[in-house]
């Protein structure tokens, strides 16, 4: 059973490889990665100018210039309905993150499993309370 | 407000109980006794003065008969009036007048009383004196015969006429008479009222009557103290100090009485009730003014002492108790001194400025290490996330054989255990830098997650039990959770098909603390292993480091939150049957701190 995805996953991380890694495990697993980006201010503009908005955001802590939680709640202000899933391998702002309002934290490193059912886990949970399920294909 | 622990108060305490004590109890105990002393040197005083007065009046009259006898014993004038020549007795009446001073007034007169001749005042020649005793006393007894005091109506002067008999052979034939200047004794008494000027003098004759006084009111105005037992005493030749009767005399006491030598006589020194006691209490005001100088110089010793001596250490010790580093204490301590104190201050400031340069030091090397974690925590880690995401990528390939796929597990499982001696090593520094950092956790919350977090992990299935219980709460360092899930971790790599955990309550030293007992059934760890279990993660040991890290990190973390881990055998002395962790921490009761 697969999700159809309509606005997909944003991957923002300043490690480039592993974003490129994480979009790749994904578009294996037939999930849409909608946009990558490597620091705050290029996943801001890419947020803001992509529509559909994405369903799930993996968000990296520390992003050149500036951190994943202040970015979270600059996206959430413009669309408050993309879920955000934490990668971050800084511990410590696991209860800051999720108090701000990230659903999930996952601490570096994670396998990839784990990121895949997060975010079908975080998806599936905010399609069942907007009332439109997961869709079967 | 001195603090009476510190040196500074008990430098003042010693110096007080030194110094001040002992002069205050010596002042106070030498003023009563020597207030008796001085009070019998005082009297004895009055007695010797009296005494003085005494043979002063006894040589005064003396003198004063003694002059007058040896005029009437003279040649010139015995033969002057056996022959009636008056002109050559005026001549020696004239010479006698001036050969004794202690007599203003000098005349001669027949065996009728009747005056013949007199220097000066000749005008009283040819009165007739019979009745006076000063010339019946002589002729009936053939003696010199004082009489009493009396005002001299010619002169108004203060007198006693001395009558002596001028004989030719054993006939009498006439009467020298001197009129004595009373004034010049009574000014020799009153400069003999040295000890006291309040003091009082008389004189008294055998019938008890003042004849001499310091004030010759007292002589003219016949006073007689003959009922007076001191009076008595005196006359009878007695001399003494007592104040045997009160002079009734304005309001005066007998200090002193003596009798005058060769006379029937006594002298009474007498002083006023309300001065009687002030030589005495000004020797004791004397000795209490000399106490408190002295009290007041210990006074000034201590504050001296204190000043210079304690003072200084007192605020050494301050500035040790209150040092921060980089603290300047300026000119507080005295650092220009000379002396030990200098030395001292000094040494001070060299151990102060190195505790200074440490600290600096270990702030640096505390930034680095902070630095090196933060490395490993992020960087390090992030790159273990793109080798376990590359690794997970190839995996998903779905070409690759068994061996292969088995590289990498064997590669995946590597990532883990660097993440988890990076995870072990950041919880071991938070623990230890940052000492002050406690919160209130519950023990089955932690428990819960733990399991969680290590059933995730192990790919094995392990039959986990615990019973959850709520409201268990402790107080540790923020992470005691990363104690609990390496200890559980650990217990379930080891563990051959179950873990139990359980946790207890127990009681020591009048504290309730909470046991909590992981259990595996695995092959158990032999005894000379479970002495080094914990500590095999530390610099002299030869396993390599960050193997044995989880439990090392466990037992930092418990004992941080003032705890105890120690490891047995699951079934007491059969180490085969697996082993048992026991982590032992303080609880927080209801209202403690919550």
């Amino acid at each position: 059973m697969t999700m159809q995805w309509s606005g997909g996953v944003a991957i923002v991380d300043d490690e480039e490889a592993l974003t490129d890694l994480i979009a790749a495990m994904l578009d294996l697993k037939g999930i849409l990665v909608c946009f990558k980006a490597y620091d705050g201010r290029e996943a801001m503009q890419k947020f803001r100018e992509h529509n559909p908005k994405p369903e799930v955001v993996i968000m990296d802590y520390r992003l050149t210039s500036t951190n994943g939680i202040e970015v979270m709640k600059e996206m959430k202000q413009m669309y408050n309905g993309s879920m955000f899933i934490f990668l971050s391998a800084d511990s410590a702002v696991r209860d800051e993150a999720l108090k701000a309002g990230a659903e999930m934290f996952l601490a570096k490193p994670s396998s990839m499993k784990d990121l895949i059912d997060a975010v079908e886990r975080v998806a599936g949970s905010q399609r069942k309370a907007a009332g439109n399920g997961p869709e079967a294909t | 407000m001195v603090n009476f622990k510190s040196i500074k108060g008990k430098s003042i305490i010693y110096t007080l109980l030194i110094a001040l004590v002992p002069v205050i109890l010596l002042g106070a105990l030498g003023t009563l006794y020597f207030h008796n002393v001085i009070k019998q040197n005082v009297q004895n005083d009055y007695l010797e003065e009296s005494r003085v007065i005494g043979s002063l009046t006894s040589n005064f009259l003396g003198r004063s008969i003694f002059a007058m006898e040896a005029q009437a014993g003279r040649s010139q004038l015995i033969n002057a009036l056996d022959r009636r020549d008056i002109a050559a007795l005026d001549d020696q009446t004239e010479k006698m007048d001036a050969a004794t001073p202690l007599y203003y007034w000098i005349f001669v007169t027949d065996t009728s009383g009747r005056v013949l001749s007199s220097s000066p005042y000749g005008s009283h020649v040819g009165e007739d004196l019979k009745d006076s005793p000063y010339i019946t006393g002589p002729l009936q007894t053939g003696t010199t015969f004082m009489g009493p005091p009396a005002l001299d109506a010619n002169t108004g002067r203060l007198t006693r006429f001395v009558g002596t008999p001028i004989k030719n052979g054993n006939s009498t034939i006439g009467v020298l008479v001197g009129a004595l200047d009373v004034d010049q004794f009574v000014n020799v008494l009153q400069s003999a009222r040295s000890l006291v000027p309040l003091q009082s003098i008389y004189l008294v004759d055998s019938s008890g009557r003042v004849v001499f006084s310091h004030d010759k009111r007292y002589i003219t105005s016949g006073l007689n103290f003959l009922s007076l037992p001191a009076v008595q005493k005196v006359l009878k030749g007695e001399e003494g100090v007592d104040d045997l009767a009160n002079l009734s005399l304005q309001g005066s006491s007998i200090v002193a009485y003596s009798p005058v030598p060769g006379y029937t006589m006594g002298v009474l020194v007498t002083i006023p009730d309300s001065a009687i006691d002030r030589p005495v209490d000004n020797a004791t005001a004397m000795i209490a003014l000399a106490v408190l100088l002295l009290a007041a110089l210990a006074t000034g010793m201590a504050y001296i002492i204190g000043n210079y001596i304690t003072n200084p250490i007192y605020r050494i010790a301050a500035a040790a108790k209150e040092y921060q580093p980089g603290m300047d204490f300026g000119k507080l301590l005295p650092y220009d001194r000379e002396d030990e104190l200098g030395h001292l201050a000094r040494a001070f400031k060299d151990m102060s400025d190195r505790i200074t340069q440490a600290r600096e030091k270990i702030v640096g090397e505390k930034k680095r290490s902070d630095l090196y974690v933060d490395v490993m925590g992020h960087d390090i880690n992030n790159l273990n996330q793109v080798i376990l995401s590359s690794l997970d990528l190839a995996q998903q390939t779905g070409s690759l054989n068994d061996r292969q796929q088995g590289y990498l597990k064997g590669a995946k499982h590597a990532v883990g255990d660097s993440a988890a001696i990076i995870r072990n090593v950041k919880a071991i520094q938070v623990a230890v830098t940052e000492l002050r950092t406690f919160r209130y956790v519950d023990l089955n919350d932690v428990i819960v997650d733990c399991i969680k977090e290590a059933q995730e992990k192990e790919e094995r299935h392990i039959n986990i039990r615990y019973s959850p219980q709520k409201g268990r709460v402790l107080k540790a360092v923020s992470n005691i959770e990363r104690a609990f899930c390496n200890v559980i971790e650990e217990a379930i790599r080891n563990a051959g098909s179950s873990v139990d955990i359980d946790v207890s309550e127990s009681k020591a030293d009048g504290q309730i603390k909470y046991v909590t007992n992981v259990d595996d059934d695995g092959a158990g760890i032999p005894d000379y292993v479970k002495q080094t279990l914990f500590t095999r993660f530390q610099r002299d040991s030869t396993v390599p480091p960050g193997k044995g890290l989880n439990l090392y990190a466990a037992k930092v973390l418990v004992e941080m939150s003032g705890g105890t881990i120690e490891v047995r055998d699951r079934v007491p002395g059969d180490q085969s049957k697996g082993t048992r962790i026991v982590i032992t921490l303080p609880a927080i009761l209801a209202g403690e701190g919550l």
